[in-house]
């Protein structure tokens, strides 16, 4: 803008320069010597003798007492005239007389006017001046004076000069504001007045930014100009539009630039509008750097938003961005939040985000992602996403063991191990034996009525005992079951149960007497080796173990049945003990003994009374009890 | 003293009719096993305990300790019999000639003479004619008919003593097979020296052994009493000797130093408080944790027992009445327990080379009801 205004002020000075040389122009046509400047200038003929009193030749003077005209304007001066004699056309010249005015206020287009020759005749000529726009729109109205120049071979009756005015012309245009402000991706109307002295026709004034901090992208000026309508003296506005453009930085700070009028002959403008471009749009975070959610359990996740500028409410989509999480394993009842409009304003709004249930308890927590889905309607910044976990909830029970051995006569506590993710009440559930080989009698189940408390995160153990009963037979093999839980609802499924605890009642064999336990693998038909005759016989097999404590001290097995006559062979007079002691194994154990001894007898085929008998002496036995193995048992009797 | 017999066969031994002194032995190839040693004993009284250094031995004159006893296998016709019938199967003739059965006999000698525990030296020279079972300062090997099917061998065994006390000593063998006996010898049965081997060992002193474990016959498998010994009154499989037979050898004649590395067990055994006669107590030694076969021994009329020649270690004992009215004649007389249940005692004793560890009781439940087989 200053640029220019300096070029006009240059343009002054040279109109000034034209000025001066105007003047000598008319020294030197009064002098007899022609200027530069007088080319449009009339012959002047050669001075005639003093005459006496000449005829006048013609009468003029100016059609009108006064004249005025205003800048940028043309105005058509009637000179009249009255032709006495007049032989001949003539060429009447018109000169200015200034007063404020400046040869560069005005011009005369042709600078005389031709009046036609005639005697008697009156009439009417015109000229034209032309008031010539500058840009200083304060100067107020110039004077000045036109005269018809005496011409000496005419003598003609002159009038008097007419004194003009040459009002300003143009328009002056100014900014409605001393200042704006416009936040991006909004568009600010500036007001633009204006004051036109005079205006033929409709007149475009320029309006041109002048960058400040901002650039090019951050506005646009949809019409780079304002159009003031043709009048004068009229008073008037009008606006023209700044866009402030968004952009992707939230941070930059307001960017600052400037509008300015373009200089224009006949317009003014004022002083540059200093513009401020303001961050515009959304700045939304979420709440938290993370978040987690239990199955069946749902989660607020907050979002904090800080609006710059939002003209209207604005619904921002979140959308998961999927891990290890499936789309079964959550949901999001709301998938947006919905940001309201202000200007300056911060809040927080929140979303839910649900963990769905499943089946699977030991999947260990899945993840996912949340992140605002971008919008490009609204210069928004969006935070970073967020890491979602997705714990599973609900509670597992399971017993601290996979399988156990309850020895007969012994109790067992089996821990069962709770670990509560997340319950919302307590969840009761039992226990319920599943027997297989064992009677109902034999085993002793308690404290199998579990409660799993409410809460997160929680661990903790019941105690399961299991109670095998003694009874008097010690050739068991191990009988088995199994025990499992038994939720309240089977559908419940926020609660994990582990799998069964598997448990064999393990024989503890039989005490016959103080300081001995018995034991006998359960009697089973051997394979026979053919004996010395090449038969074939057919035994049971049985592996009895002796244990014998410290304080059991000179204790011997007796065998007392079967035995056999053998009456094949003479000789023998008493029968044979018909029990093969095929092997017999001893090994100390600290204080303790253990006896092993594998044992063959005939079974129910061959001998009437195949049962083995056996029973201990000495020591602390009495030898009252008798041990009875057959067939697949064995058991002490009183 | 006594006669074996025939397999399934009817007839009943006879007493041989022999000299004071004569000691016969028979081996019945049919029978109840047999575990254990015994010895004949240097005096008369059959039914007390006898120690090896009690036993009848051979007369230093004749087989004194490091000395060579000579054989001759005598010539019978019974050698070349046309054939024999051995379990009811013609048996091939046995031997064109008794020089054929020298091979047969100087094995199973050398069965006895190869104990590393025991001095036992003799030596088959030849082939001689004349009588064979005959006190005639030969210890021969011969064959003689049995008609009666009475017995398979036995061994005549001459002792003297002084006029006037003192005991009993051998210095004499006659062996004498039947021709099924002999011609098992050039068989391939395994059995085949069974009998012979059998016999010699009556020659060294050794008696029928103790007879026990009962089932533990049934069956060719192994137990914790081992296997039938060759002095057994009983059947054999094997040509081998146990651990019966070798230790009841070498108590008899011991190889220099072989007494002072072993130990003994002796006890009492007794039934409702009195004492259990002539049953027999078997040890078995703790091998790691395992009862392996030992020698057993029988109890005297006082319930004593003393079984010898066992390696120090750990000793487990099993004890109970058996005996055999052919093989133990004089223990049944002598009122050997009959009526007693078997016992296994789990308490271990402990032996110590060159030591008896005494002081053993073991208290018989009295009882013995039996089954017969279907």
């Amino acid at each position: 803008m200053r640029v220019s205004r300096g070029a006009a002020a240059v343009r002054v000075r040279r109109i000034g320069i034209g000025l001066v040389g105007v003047g000598l122009g008319l020294a030197g046509c009064g002098g007899g010597a022609g200027g530069g400047g007088g080319s449009a200038g009339p012959q002047t003929p050669a001075p005639a003798p003093p005459p006496g009193p000449a005829p006048i030749a013609v009468a003029v003077s100016f059609g009108a007492a006064s004249a005025e005209v205003y800048e940028g304007d043309t105005v058509e001066i009637p000179v009249r005239y009255e032709t006495r004699n007049l032989a001949s056309p003539w060429r009447l010249s018109i000169s200015p007389v200034p007063g404020t005015a400046e040869a560069a206020d005005f011009s005369l287009p042709e600078g005389f006017v031709e009046i036609p020759a005639g005697s008697g005749t009156t009439g009417e000529v015109v000229f034209r001046l032309v008031g010539l726009l500058d840009s200083d729109f304060d100067e107020g109205s110039e004077t000045l004076a036109l005269r018809f120049v005496p011409d000496p071979a005419v003598n003609a009756e002159i009038g008097d000069d007419l004194p003009m005015m040459i009002h300003d012309g143009g328009v002056l245009v100014s900014f409605g504001t001393e200042s704006a402000e416009v936040y991006e991706a909004e568009a600010l109307e500036i007001p633009v007045r204006y004051e036109v002295r005079n205006l033929g026709s409709p007149a475009r004034v320029a309006i041109a930014p002048v960058p400040g901090t901002a650039e090019a992208a951050d506005f646009s000026l949809p019409e780079s100009f304002v159009e003031i309508p043709a009048g004068r003296g009229t008073t008037g506005e009008v606006v023209f539009r700044l866009v402030a453009l968004p952009d992707s930085n939230f941070d930059e700070g307001s960017e600052t630039l400037a509008l300015r009028f373009a200089s224009a002959p006949g317009v003014q403008g004022a002083d540059d509008l200093p513009v401020v471009i303001r961050d515009g749009g959304v700045l939304v975070s979420f709440g938290t750097e993370s978040a987690e959610v239990y199955e069946g359990d749902a989660v607020e996740i907050p979002v904090r938003y800080e609006v710059r500028n939002l003209g209207s409410p604005w619904r921002l989509s979140i959308a998961p961005v999927p891990g290890t999480a499936q789309a079964a394993d959550f949901s999001l009842p709301e998938s947006f939040v919905e940001i309201p409009a202000g200007r300056g304003t911060t809040g927080e709004v929140g979303f839910r985000l649900i963990g769905l249930p499943d089946s699977n308890f030991d999947e260990g927590p899945e993840r996912l992602a949340l992140r605002f889905a971008p919008d490009s309607s609204v210069g928004a910044q969006i935070g970073d996403e967020i890491p979602v976990v997705i714990r599973e909830g609900g509670a597992l029970v399971s017993f601290a063991e996979e399988s156990v051995a309850v020895e007969e006569g012994t109790t067992l506590e089996v821990p069962i191990r709770y670990e509560v993710r997340n319950l919302t009440a307590p969840v009761g559930l039992s226990v319920s034996p599943l027997l297989v080989t064992l009677e109902e009698d034999d085993l002793l189940v308690s404290g199998g009525a579990l409660e799993i408390p409410a809460g997160r995160g929680l661990t903790g153990a019941f105690g399961l005992r299991l109670t095998a009963m003694a009874d008097d037979l010690f050739a068991e093999a191990d009988e088995g079951g199994s025990i499992r839980f038994v939720p309240p609802d089977p559908a419940l499924v926020s609660l994990h149960l582990g799998a069964d605890l598997d448990f064999v009642v393990r024989d503890a064999g039989v005490a016959p007497c103080p300081g001995v336990r018995l034991r006998a693998r359960p009697p089973a038909p051997s394979e026979d080796a053919p004996n010395r005759i090449g038969a074939r016989n057919r035994h049971l097999f049985s592996a009895v173990t002796v244990d014998l404590d410290a304080s059991a001290q000179g204790v011997s097995v007796v065998l007392r049945a079967p035995y056999h006559l053998w009456d094949e062979v003479e000789g023998f007079v008493q029968p044979f003990a018909a029990v093969r002691v095929a092997e017999w194994r001893r090994e100390t154990v600290g204080p303790a003994v253990r006896h092993e001894f594998d044992l063959e007898w005939p079974d129910a085929a061959w001998f009437a009374e195949p049962d083995f008998e056996f029973g201990f002496v000495g020591g602390s036995c009495s030898g009252d009890s008798t041990a009875v193995c057959r067939a697949g048992e064995c058991e002490l009797t009183p | 003293m006594t006669d074996g017999k025939r397999a399934g066969s009817r007839s009943r031994f006879r007493p041989a009719e022999l000299a004071v002194g004569l000691a016969a032995a028979l081996t019945l190839l049919v029978g109840g096993a047999a575990t254990g040693y015994r010895f004949l004993p240097a005096d008369d009284d059959g039914s007390r305990i006898v120690r090896a250094a009690d036993a009848r031995q051979w007369r230093e004159g004749e087989w004194g300790p490091g000395r060579v006893l000579e054989w001759v296998v005598v010539d019978e016709p019974g050698w070349t019999a046309p054939f024999v019938e051995w379990q009811g199967d013609l048996q091939p003739r046995p031997f064109e000639r008794a020089a054929d059965a020298v091979p047969f006999v100087r094995e199973a000698m050398a069965v006895w003479s190869a104990i590393p525990t025991a001095d036992i030296r003799w030596r088959l020279s030849g082939v001689e004619s004349g009588p064979g079972a005959a006190q005639d300062g030969r210890n021969t090997v011969t064959v003689v008919e049995n008609e009666d099917n009475s017995f398979a061998g036995r061994a005549r065994r001459w002792s003297r003593r002084p006029l006037f006390g003192g005991s009993w000593e051998f210095y004499e063998c006659d062996i004498e097979l039947i021709p099924e006996t002999a011609a098992l010898l050039g068989s391939d049965d395994r059995r085949s020296l069974t009998t012979t081997i059998h016999e010699f060992g009556h020659c060294l002193g050794l008696d029928h052994s103790a007879q026990h474990s009962g089932w533990e016959a049934s069956w060719n498998l192994a137990s914790a009493w081992g296997e039938t010994p060759a002095m057994s009154y009983g059947w054999r499989i094997s040509n081998d000797l146990t651990v019966d037979d070798l230790v009841g050898a070498s108590l008899l004649r011991p190889a220099t130093g072989w007494r002072s590395r072993v130990g003994s067990i002796s006890g009492r055994v007794t039934v409702a408080g009195r004492p259990a006669r002539h049953v027999q107590v078997l040890a078995g030694r703790l091998d790691g944790n395992r009862v392996r076969p030992a020698p057993g021994a029988f109890t005297d009329e006082t319930g004593n027992f003393l079984i010898e020649g066992l390696s120090p270690g750990r000793y487990l004992l099993r004890a109970g009445p058996l005996v055999n009215e052919v093989a133990h004649p004089a223990l049944l007389a002598a009122g050997a327990l009959r009526e007693a249940r078997d016992q296994l005692r789990l308490d271990e004793v402990l032996v110590r080379a060159n030591r008896e560890t005494g002081g053993v009781e073991i208290a018989l439940e009295s009882g013995r009801t039996w089954t017969r087989r279907r």
